[in-house]
């Protein structure tokens, strides 16, 4: 009992109580409602992967039965199965295809787009809304109108036509072209969301640096890759972070283009896909909480070393 | 500033509290029922049923609940919660999954005879346990039938449906060549569009229940029928393509659809295959569109030996859990006896009534009323097994690739044996 | 004079590139316009027309003439409502302390929050199922907001936000003897105004137009928000309605617009700091 207290004392010694304190009650609000919502989640995910249910009946513990699926189904599909039987190895590879597609792309995007609308140029607040409004709208109702869209028929083939005469795919029903529709949707929708991320943070780099670097001769493109890059680093790691988690998980495009089953050749099944397919059609919640615990790991594997790398806080 | 913000979010929190209302709960039994809709119509005049059905029970009260999408993958869900509806919507093909399961109540055992005899049997059979019992009743259904545009065949100079499958592609090619439009459109795929003419040639009925099961796709009838059905998209439009020439048999997305109905509503093509729900979607979008007039229903054609059709039903399902199974019954006995049919299916006309006598009722739709006028040896429900949804979906999968060429019929046959022992191999 | 032409091709050039995207960003939204005002039948036909014709009011007809429509607008605003407050408040005092204040279990407990961002939706379904269900607070817009009242992701951007300070702007303050919360709401706060119309702005779109949470927690009709409502209303077993959702979708973007274009003056207005002076 007493060490106890001397543990206490020197735990409220060491931090720096009022900082700790204060630390603490900040937090509280957001920490108990992602804890409550989201744990309580996670650790059931956890105990179900070990399980075999059928949601009606009770639980059958099964050891790693549910990892050993997982881990057979990604053997089948490295030694080349057929991809109708390795679901879940087609829909890890196409989503890190997609990620690999739409993070660096949609980064890039906002980021340029960002910095250009950011000048003091006319029209700002224009280029600004253009740019916002992908993300004003349903999901639902983006992947509908991009279905029109993307018809072998349709205007994007339409358009392509002034740069590329001859180059019109069946985007939607053709194995190698699904995915890139896929990423294109998703990259329209979500990059004007990072653009809006980006001009946040530009306001918060002081005027004078600019001023500083222009009186130096620096030019419009070398002030932006020494001044603006850098400061922008912590932004920057939020839009991969938060890109990667993103793409990783993607379903409602996969759900709405290319249908439950993924699409001609399987090219349009991501993981998510898989994942619910499990659960809900082959009723094997035990699997999918396995399988998302794998996605899980991956993703918390990359983001980590990601961050790792470029994401240092308090200088 | 932060004492408003401590007031704001004082407001808040006790706004929040004062909302969680708890449940009245009176002497009145309480029960729960959950369905998906065809519409603010459709929950309108459920909502006038409960109205009705709770003046006549007083000691019972319903709550309705809507989910809109996803409906069984909720109600999965709820009962891995502990928190499933008292009384809910099942589609056929889930069914088998929640009889096996034991997540439904056997309604033979509370239910009268008489009023179980009312049903079409056929309808009845997909919900039978292993036991016999029964485990529930369908609250309504559809078909599969032939609508044929008047328009189109006029100026092919055809004056009447076609009879026989043979006829259905021989018509297809003559109205193509006459009018240019393909004469039919089919789905990339739909394992269920094809049984028709599997059973109507002689094939057996499907039924997949263990690995070995994918014998059926051995069996010759069914090897030709589905070579045939392949070859209609397959020659008909891919090879027609690759030839330049109008294809004659098409899918939706083709011709710039959703599905077929909406093909056939803006008379993209001649002929199509679906079912019931096509007549309120015609009646509601293409008001322009006449039955009797410009277009008309025929049965499904025939095989060389029978002529058949699939049956799409629901039935409302007991939760085996629930703790007031008289009053649930008695509520579904209220919705699917004379009266509630008349009032929810007859006059909404979405779909046929499941139980029998409706033939010549005044409000039944005459669309819908010719639809049951047919006479067909085989009536099967759509239903292929316990995992049935998973089956349909991976089959119509691998018959979408043999009809765009992407793999031979050899092929497709080959896998969706190997699917069968899959999905049964565990 | 070089200088001159230097600058001229470097307008051009901005120019080109914004207004090309611009087009591309908003070519599908012009499309949705012009949409909503044909008939189905017209709106489906390729190849696809430009000009309403007829132009009918129809969709717009059929969205009013839903009795619920009202009440599911004033759903989704009240829905939004709180979970745009509620994320504002608690996600910018959570990034402010993960970013600049030391307490041990900091780095840890972000992580484990930053974490949970990244466990695949079905996962939680059938727990915070039970959750919810257990408190009472299915079918409750209330309960339902308080799924997302503290997104992680808004955390994350408010940290990432305040770490992009220099620190000695936050050094001076606690010199001159302020409490760390003091801190937050007296200098934070404020400084934090461009992020947090940022995090205004994405918890608005997320709850204006969220679709899954409330398609499984809300049961009845009276109690849809609007893209429920919209789906529920228009959506059939075997086909959709698209062009009423269209319409429904335009009306539902107008708020949003507003909403930007107010904060948008906010944004760019947000106090710009001098480096260190104060």
């Amino acid at each position: 009992m007493k060490k106890f207290f001397i543990f206490l004392h020197s735990y409220y010694d060491k931090a720096q109580t009022k900082e700790f304190i204060g630390g603490m009650l900040l937090i509280l609000g957001a920490a108990f409602f992602n804890l409550v919502f989201g744990y309580f989640s996670a650790i059931f995910a956890v105990y179900l992967s070990f399980m075999k249910w059928d949601y009606i009946g009770p639980m059958e513990f099964v050891g790693f039965k549910n990892y050993e699926i997982v881990l057979r189904d990604l053997y089948r599909g490295i030694i080349g199965a057929p991809y109708l039987l390795t679901p879940f190895f087609t829909g890890f590879k196409n989503i890190i295809i997609y990620t690999l597609m739409v993070v660096p792309a949609q980064t890039f995007l906002a980021l340029i787009l960002a910095a250009l609308a950011n000048q003091r140029i006319r029209g700002a607040q224009f280029y600004k809304l253009a740019y916002f409004l992908p993300g004003t709208t349903c999901p639902v109702i983006i992947s509908l109108i991009f279905i029109w869209l993307f018809m072998k028929k349709g205007f994007i083939n339409y358009m392509i036509q002034f740069f590329a005469p001859g180059f019109a795919p069946d985007w939607l029903n053709d194995r190698n072209y699904l995915l890139p529709a896929i990423a294109i949707v998703a990259i329209w929708g979500t990059s004007g969301h990072f653009t809006v991320s980006f001009l946040a943070a530009l306001q918060a780099i002081p005027r004078d640096l600019y001023e500083a670097a222009m009186l130096d001769g620096a030019g419009p493109i070398r002030r932006f890759i020494f001044i603006t890059i850098p400061l922008l680093r912590p932004m920057i790691v939020y839009v991969v972070v938060m890109g990667v988690i993103g793409a990783l998980q993607m379903f409602d495009l996969a759900w709405v283009m290319a249908g439950s089953s993924g699409g001609p050749g399987g090219s349009g099944y991501t993981i998510a896909l898989d994942i619910y397919n499990e659960a809900f059609t082959r009723l094997r919640p035990g699997v999918a909480a396995a399988k998302s615990l794998f996605l899980f790991t991956i993703i918390f594997i990359t983001t980590y070393l990601f961050q790792k790398r470029y994401g240092k806080v308090i200088r | 500033m932060p004492k408003k913000l401590l007031v704001l979010t004082f407001m808040l929190l006790s706004t929040l509290i004062l909302s969680i209302s708890p449940y009245v709960s009176a002497q009145r039994i309480f029960i729960r029922f959950a369905g998906w809709s065809a519409g603010p119509t459709e929950v309108k005049n459920y909502k006038i049923m409960i109205e009705k059905f709770m003046e006549k029970n007083p000691d019972i009260a319903v709550k309705y609940e809507v989910i809109t999408q996803m409906f069984h993958e909720n109600i999965l869900a709820s009962f891995g919660a502990g928190v499933a509806p008292d009384v809910f919507y099942v589609d056929s093909s889930w069914a088998p999954i929640f009889i096996e399961k034991g997540a439904l109540y056997p309604v033979s055992e509370i239910a009268s005879s008489e009023f179980i005899e009312q049903f079409y049997e056929f309808l009845l059979e997909p919900f039978k346990g292993k036991d016999g019992k029964l485990y529930g009743l369908p609250k309504d259904w559809s078909m599969l039938a032939l609508f044929w545009n008047k328009n189109l065949f006029a100026r092919a100079g055809l004056s009447r449906p076609p009879d026989t499958w043979e006829e259905l592609e021989e018509f297809a090619k003559q109205i193509t060549e006459k009018t240019g439009k393909p004469g039919l459109a089919i789905y990339l795929g739909g394992f269920n569009r094809y049984m028709p003419v599997a059973l109507s040639n002689g094939a057996p009925k499907p039924w997949f229940e263990k690995p070995e099961d994918g014998v059926w796709f051995d069996n010759p009838k069914v090897r030709e029928t589905l070579e045939w059905y392949i070859n209609l998209y397959l020659k008909g439009k891919v090879k027609r393509e690759e030839e330049g020439l109008k294809p004659y048999v098409v899918s939706p997305a083709d011709v710039g659809a959703g599905w077929l109905g909406d093909a056939f509503g803006k008379q993209e093509v001649a002929m199509v295959i679906s079912g019931n729900w096509m007549i309120p979607f015609l009646a509601d979008q293409f008001p322009d569109f006449k039955f009797g007039k410009d277009w008309d229903i025929a049965p499904v054609p025939r095989g060389d030996v029978s002529r058949a059709t699939i049956a799409y039903t629901v039935i409302l399902g007991i939760n085996s859990r629930t703790e007031h199974p008289e009053a649930a019954w008695k509520f579904i006995e209220y919705l699917l006896g004379k009266e509630g049919q008349e009032f929810l299916v007859v006059k909404l006309g979405h779909t046929l009534p499941s139980i029998k006598g409706f033939e010549k009722h005044p409000d039944l739709w005459p669309q819908h009323a010719k639809t049951l006028s047919f006479k067909y040896d085989q009536m099967i429900v759509f239903l292929w097994g316990p995992k049935s949804g998973e089956l349909e979906s991976r089959f119509s999968d691998t018959m979408a690739a043999a009809m765009r060429g992407e793999i031979s019929i050899d092929e497709a046959l080959e896998t969706m044996k190997l699917i069968v022992a899959e999905v049964y191999g565990e | 004079m070089k200088n001159d032409i230097v600058k001229l091709s470097w307008f051009i050039v901005t120019y080109i590139v914004l207004t090309g995207f611009a087009l591309v960003y908003l070519i599908p939204f012009i499309r949705s316009i012009t949409a909503s005002f044909m008939t189905w039948e017209q709106a489906s036909r390729f190849p696809p027309e430009f000009f309403p014709n007829p132009f009918t009011l129809e969709n717009y007809e059929k969205l009013f003439r839903l009795e619920l429509f009202p009440r599911w607008i004033l759903n989704s605003a009240l829905y939004t409502g709180i979970i745009v407050f509620g994320n504002v408040i608690l996600t910018s005092m959570a990034g402010y302390a993960f970013a600049r204040l030391r307490f041990p279990g900091r780095d840890a407990l972000f992580s484990v929050l930053l974490a949970l961002l990244m466990i695949p939706g079905f996962v939680t379904l059938v727990p915070n199922y039970i959750i919810i269900y257990k408190l009472g607070l299915v079918d409750n817009i209330l309960g339902l907001a308080l799924l997302s009242i503290a997104d992680v992701s808004s955390i994350f951007l408010m940290r990432q936000y305040y770490a992009s300070f220099p620190s000695d702007l936050f050094e001076a303050a606690r010199l001159d003897g302020c409490g760390p919360v003091k801190a937050f709401f007296y200098i934070a706060f404020p400084l934090g105004k461009p992020a947090i119309g940022a995090v205004a702005v994405y918890q608005f779109l997320g709850a204006w137009n969220a679709f899954l949470g409330p398609l499984v927690f809300l049961r009845t009709p009276e109690n849809f928000t609007l893209p429920v409502g919209l789906s529920f209303a228009f959506q059939r077993s075997m086909w959709v309605e698209y062009t009423p959702i269209i319409a429904g979708s335009v009306l539902a973007a107008m708020p949003t617009l507003i909403l930007f274009v107010t904060l948008n003056k906010y944004l760019i207005r947000g106090i710009v700091i001098t480096g260190g002076k104060g």
